[in-house]
């Protein structure tokens, strides 16, 4: 017997708008520096963006989906699920190419020198398992008998849990690289673009950790935080906006921003 | 960019390895002025990163651990914001040399299987950029 999904709230669906202008304003960015320059790792960091994107539209279309429907009782199709699992599948798939971005800018670290490319490699497999369970859920809810299954795709606590660990692992790698990284920098606006990027491993984190206490809460807490979406799935996206924002600032940096950040030249 | 790379164990003086890398051979005879220089240094600094100008062409950046100390030879057009970067590679393998040497025992197939090892982490070094390089070449 499985439970039957909240309905989404409009603001949530709202807040999810703005996080999808925000994000695919930083995959257009980035794709015109690759167009640009033609360097491997703005094309990776771009498709790292690009697939966060796709995930939001997912959950975005769930949302929507879901919304216009209201009320969808049991054995109709539960859109909401389906858009938070492809959603979780897609960022697994983001999730890979962050780690292979950090390979290639961090190069020189001991650890990528050992191991070659051994790091994002097996951070694509354990990412790929959490592929391989959300289509096993996705195809087990179209061929589902219960009526509360049929059409109805969980996504478990221990999977969502799976997930950010590993979004953990790679927000984490790129924290503890950019954080010594910074320590070298000589110029003003060199610091400050590592900087941005680690307060986008901070978001980036915070956003998963946000849907893990969303999913948390109402079970331990269910008088204080109800039974739907809490206040933390409001959060998960405001950290989302956050993420991109600092995204902006601390990968495409433009030029305007980063001659503020100059230190004034001495005549 | 590097010259060459020395080894220096502080107890016998001796440079334990010395490895060309770029045009200047350690064990060159027009390098002996400067190997004494380096030694002199190398031998009596206990720890941190010593920066020796041996002549209008060449610096030296010495960086000491224990009972070893690691020397890069470069050419003195290298800013210091390279020369900096060179120090984590020296600690590196330092901290890794300290693991195979011991004073006591000194044995060579070790020494020359570490040497292969160093120079990889060297090659290594000279051939990716830093981080804020690549960011540079890609997106900033």
């Amino acid at each position: 017997m499985a439970d039957i999904p909240q309905d989404p709230k409009l603001g949530s669906i709202i807040i999810l708008g703005f996080v999808l202008v925000a994000v695919f304003t930083v995959v257009t960015m980035l794709f015109a520096k690759y167009l640009d320059r033609r360097k491997e790792p703005a094309l990776t960091l771009a498709i790292t963006f690009l697939f966060w994107g796709i995930s939001g539209i997912a959950v975005f279309i769930g949302f929507i989906l879901h919304y216009i429907n209201i009320p969808i009782p049991a054995g109709d199709i539960q859109y909401s699920r389906y858009g938070i699992n492809l959603g979780y599948l897609f960022s697994a798939v983001s999730n890979m190419f962050m780690v292979l971005f950090i390979s290639q800018i961090f190069s020189q670290a001991p650890m990528f020198r050992r191991t070659k490319k051994t790091i994002p490699l097996v951070n694509a497999i354990l990412n790929g398992i959490t592929i391989g369970l959300i289509i096993n859920t996705i195809s087990l809810s179209l061929n589902a008998v219960d009526l509360t299954e049929i059409y109805n795709p969980q996504y478990p606590i221990a999977q969502t849990i799976y997930h950010l660990l590993l979004t953990f692992f790679s927000f984490t790698l790129l924290l503890a690289l950019s954080f010594k990284e910074r320590k070298e920098a000589s110029l003003r606006w060199e610091r400050a673009g590592f900087t941005f990027i680690i307060l986008y491993g901070i978001s980036g984190i915070l956003i998963y950790v946000m849907f893990v206490l969303d999913l948390i809460f109402p079970l331990i807490w269910s008088e204080i935080f109800g039974l739907g979406y809490t206040i933390f799935n409001y959060l998960g996206w405001v950290f989302a906006i956050l993420m991109s924002t600092f995204a902006y600032l601390g990968y495409a940096m433009p030029t305007r921003i980063r001659n503020l950040l100059k230190e004034p030249e001495v005549s | 960019m590097i010259e060459n790379a020395i080894i220096f164990s502080k107890e016998s003086g001796e440079p334990l390895i010395a490895t060309q890398i770029g045009d200047v051979d350690p064990n060159s005879d027009a390098f002996s002025e400067s190997l004494g220089q380096i030694k002199d240094i190398a031998t009596r600094l206990e720890k941190g990163v010593f920066k020796l100008g041996l002549d209008d062409q060449l610096i030296a950046q010495i960086s000491a651990q224990k009972g070893i100390s690691v020397t890069f030879v470069f050419k003195t057009s290298m800013d210091d914001k390279l020369l900096s970067q060179w120090e984590g590679v020296a600690k590196e393998i330092a901290t890794n040399f300290e693991k195979i040497y011991d004073p006591n025992n000194f044995d060579i197939v070790k020494i020359s299987e570490f040497k292969k090892s160093m120079l990889e982490i060297i090659e290594w070094h000279k051939k990716e950029l830093s981080p804020i390089d690549k960011m540079k070449d890609a997106l900033w």
